[in-house]
């Protein structure tokens, strides 16, 4: 059965590009695997932003902090109607 | 947005389901193969968000995703549903499954909560539809994580148990228990800390029939009680549906390697008795504190109010858990009319707000 999903929105920077990336790795477990082993915030960053130019989606630092920044907002206010 | 099909929620875990005005909306996370461990699933969760991968990399569906998993076989069928009073040993019962690698234990996890309040979120919501849903919730959240895990038990809030018919109507075969305690020496745990279930207005009091007009004229202590005998006659009520089995706190824990192994159909080996035995030690909600009997304390500690509350409210409906529990343990059909017979006598009585004086 077809189900609609998305991944969650994001929310400032470079959006579209960042946004693609954001469907490509819930898509992609074995990216989502190489994210996931980043030890740090910091090189989290850094990674998201080199496999998205790898993929040729452009967003620098700053949007993927600011993403980070709105998902732990949305995560303590999610059920705040 | 993109069309996707069931098979790409694999590896995919429910952590939230979200009443909006536009529909309700169910946010999953890839939790990987860890096993969950926490004495409850909020636990878990807070944790895997700290991993910003699992912060940023989720995913929402709408509720339909889960009616297209009520039939999923990929899933660990439930072994076990724990359902309880509160404050009565639920948290230790569900602590000692968690210690065996084989099993994989959920406590209180909020997206059941969340979709068993469906129906105050979307009043046209069939029974049919509430059904599909919780099976599909279910078996989105019993994917085997971890390579071990083949037993999926399920410990419900406190109040889940008035959902029982529902419950059961999805998972008829599924074993159950309720888990119950001395009246005062819940009402005494209460007391000291509460739970969001006996503040009215974190957990509607319409959930458990009470008008919030009358409500608003109870000390918290009576609403406390109210709940516990609304939870209690439930119980009793209910002992005769499905595969269900009382279980009195004083029970604990030597009930569960004695005899709720074989309820729940599953073998305990030497090393899993060991092993359970090492870890009922421990405090259930916080390991790394000795678990000490308290039950003289709160006895001493409870106040006249909390013994005339627990008197006037809740000692007929323990007694007569009591009752159904020792029937069941001397085997079967009295138990079953016991439960019959507090069914048709609840029918008849209606519980009122106003049936206590001071």
């Amino acid at each position: 059965m077809p189900l609609s999903t998305h991944a969650l929105a994001p929310t400032s920077g470079t959006v579209d590009g960042f946004a693609a990336f954001q469907q490509l790795v819930v898509n992609d477990s074995a990216l989502f695997a190489r994210l996931e082993k980043a030890p740090t915030t910091d090189a989290f960053v850094d990674l998201v932003v080199e496999l998205g130019a790898a993929h040729g989606l452009a967003f620098d630092a700053d949007a993927v902090r600011a993403s980070l920044q709105a998902a732990r907002c949305a995560w303590i206010e999610r059920n705040v109607a | 947005m993109k069309a996707a099909d069931v098979t790409d929620l694999a590896g995919w875990t429910p952590i939230n389901l979200a009443w909006r005005p536009e529909g309700a909306r169910v946010d999953w996370c890839r939790l990987g193969d860890t096993r969950i461990t926490e004495p409850f699933f909020e636990q878990t969760i807070a944790t895997a968000l700290r991993d910003p991968a699992r912060l940023l990399f989720r995913r929402q569906t709408s509720v339909a995703a889960l009616e297209a998993l009520q039939d999923d076989s990929s899933t660990l069928p439930p072994r076990g549903f724990i359902f309880h009073l509160s404050r009565c040993g639920s948290t230790l019962a569900a602590q000692l499954l968690a210690s065996l690698s084989q099993n994989c234990v959920l406590s209180e996890a909020p997206p059941i909560d969340q979709l068993l309040n469906a129906q105050r979120g979307d009043p046209t919501l069939t029974r049919e539809r509430r059904i599909a849903q919780f099976r599909g919730l279910i078996h989105a959240l019993g994917r085997p994580r971890h390579r071990d895990e083949r037993h999926f038990f399920i410990k419900f809030d406190s109040w889940h148990l008035l959902e029982l018919p529902l419950i059961l109507e999805a998972f008829p075969d599924v074993p159950w228990i309720f888990l119950y305690r001395d009246p005062v020496e819940v009402m005494v745990s209460q007391h000291r800390q509460r739970g969001i279930q006996m503040i009215p207005g974190i957990v509607d009091p319409r959930l458990f029939g009470f008008d919030p007009a009358a409500v608003a004229q109870m000390s918290l202590d009576e609403y406390c009680a109210r709940v516990l005998a609304r939870i209690s006659m439930a119980a009793a009520m209910h002992a005769q549906l499905g595969r269900g089995r009382l279980v009195n706190f004083t029970e604990l824990p030597a009930v569960l390697w004695e005899s709720l192994g074989e309820f729940f159909g599953v073998e305990w080996t030497q090393d899993d008795l060991a092993r359970m035995r090492r870890v009922a030690l421990a405090d259930a909600k916080n390991p790394a504190l000795a678990h000490a009997d308290d039950c003289a304390a709160k006895q001493r500690e409870a106040s006249r109010e909390i013994h005339r509350l627990a008197d006037a409210l809740l000692r007929e409906p323990y007694q007569q858990l009591e009752s159904i529990r020792l029937a069941q343990a001397a085997g079967g059909e009295s138990a079953s009319a016991l439960a019959a017979s507090v069914s048709s006598n609840s029918r008849n009585q209606s519980f009122t707000t106003q049936s206590i004086t001071r």
